[in-house]
C-alpha cells in the first residue's frame, strides 16, 4: 500500500486501519533503522513498540507538507537517539563507558551471524560521534540519498556529505588495523 | 593486496548482520496493531519526565555521602589528637602523687626562696648526717 493510499484512508476516518496498514509496510524496514543504532534486539523491539506509539498519538498532527516516510523516519530517529542519550547518561551515572557497553552487547548477542570484518565494523560504527554515526548508518546500510537524510534529520546536504566522509574514513582506518 | 582496496565497497559488508528470533515480525505486526485498541495509554517513560526526586536523588546521595565523611573525619582527628595531647588516668595520679594535697602551691614557693631559706645550723645538721667529721665542720664553719 502507497504512502497517498495510507492517507487516504486515514482521512476517510478509519484511523485504525490506516494505522495497521503503516505497521504492515513499515514495521519491518523501521526495526531494521532502529537495529543498525541500537546494538540488541530486545532493545530495538521495545524501542518499535514505543515508536509504534508515537506515531499512533502523532497522525493526527501530519499536515501533509512532508513526505510521510521522512515524517516516520524522523520519529524512529529521534526516540532512538533519545533512548541512546538515556543510555549513555545511565552509563555516565554508574561510571561506565557507553561504547565499552554497546560492545559487549554486539559481542554477546545471540542474534548476530556476521563475519568478524562485520563485527569489527559495528563496534567501529557505535564509536562514532552521533551525528556521524546517524549519516553512516543510513547512507551505507539503508541506502538513503542525502536528500532524504536531510529531510529526516534537518540538517544540509553539505554538513552530511562532510560528516559521512570524516564517519567513512575513520572506519576504514579501523577496519584496515584489523585486516 | 589488502591495502589498496577499499574493504567498505565488499558489498557483504554492506548487510546488516543481524538475525531475528523467527516468526517475529509476523508476531510484531499483531503487536503493534493493537496499539489504537490499548488508546493512547502511554508507557510512563514515553510521557512522564522523571520527577524531580528521581533527578536530583544522585545530588542527594552525593551530598550524603560527603556529609557523612566530613563527620566521620572530624570524629576521628578529634579523637586520636586528644589521645596525644590530654593526660590519661595514670599520668594524672602520677603527677597528682608529686603535688602536696594540702598546699598544691607550694612546689613554686620552694623554687622562689631556694637561695635564702637554707640556714647554717641546716648545714651543720646535714653534715652531720652525711658522716663528714668534727674537725671538718669545725673548719668550715669558722671560715
Amino acid at each position: 500500500m502507497t504512502d497517498k493510499e495510507i492517507l487516504q484512508i486515514y482521512n476517510d476516518g478509519q484511523q485504525e486501519r490506516a494505522f495497521r496498514a503503516i505497521v504492515d509496510t513499515y514495521s519491518e524496514r523501521l526495526y531494521w533503522h532502529v537495529r543498525s543504532f541500537v546494538c540488541s534486539h530486545e532493545d530495538a523491539d521495545d524501542l518499535l513498540q514505543e515508536i509504534f506509539i508515537k506515531v499512533w498519538t502523532a497522525l493526527p498532527s501530519f499536515r501533509g507538507d512532508a513526505q510521510f516516510y521522512t515524517w516516520l523516519y524522523r520519529i524512529a530517529t529521534n526516540e532512538t537517539l533519545n533512548f541512546l542519550r538515556r543510555q549513555r547518561v545511565r552509563a555516565a551515572l554508574s561510571f561506565q563507558s557507553l561504547d565499552a557497553q554497546q560492545e559487549r552487547k554486539i559481542d554477546d548477542d545471540p542474534y548476530f551471524n556476521g563475519s568478524e570484518a562485520q563485527r569489527v565494523l559495528a563496534k567501529a560504527i557505535a564509536r562514532l560521534p552521533e551525528k556521524q554515526r546517524l549519516v553512516f548508518v543510513m547512507r551505507y546500510y539503508e541506502d538513503l540519498s542525502y536528500e532524504d537524510i536531510s529531510k529526516i534529520l534537518g540538517t544540509s546536504v553539505g554538513s552530511l556529505k562532510a560528516s559521512y566522509h570524516i564517519a567513512y574514513e575513520k572506519i576504514k582506518a579501523e577496519l584496515k588495523k584489523n585486516f | 593486496m589488502m591495502e589498496n582496496k577499499d574493504i567498505l565497497q565488499d558489498d557483504r559488508l554492506r548487510k546488516l548482520p543481524f538475525d531475528v528470533p523467527q516468526g517475529y515480525f509476523e508476531g510484531l505486526k499483531d503487536r503493534l496493531g493493537a496499539i489504537p485498541e490499548k488508546g493512547t495509554d502511554l508507557p510512563a517513560p514515553l510521557l512522564a519526565a522523571p520527577s524531580a526526586w528521581v533527578r536530583f536523588r544522585p545530588y542527594l546521595a552525593m551530598a550524603a555521602a560527603f556529609l557523612i565523611m566530613v563527620t566521620a573525619g572530624t570524629a576521628l582527628l578529634r579523637k586520636t589528637v586528644g589521645d596525644q595531647v590530654g593526660i590519661s588516668e595514670y599520668e594524672h595520679l602520677k603527677y597528682a602523687d608529686l603535688i602536696p594535697v594540702t598546699d598544691p602551691y607550694s612546689i613554686f614557693a620552694e623554687a622562689e626562696d631556694s637561695d635564702s631559706s637554707v640556714s647554717d645550723d641546716d648545714i651543720v645538721a646535714y653534715l652531720i648526717n652525711t658522716g663528714t667529721s668534727l674537725e671538718r665542720i669545725g673548719y668550715e664553719t669558722n671560715r
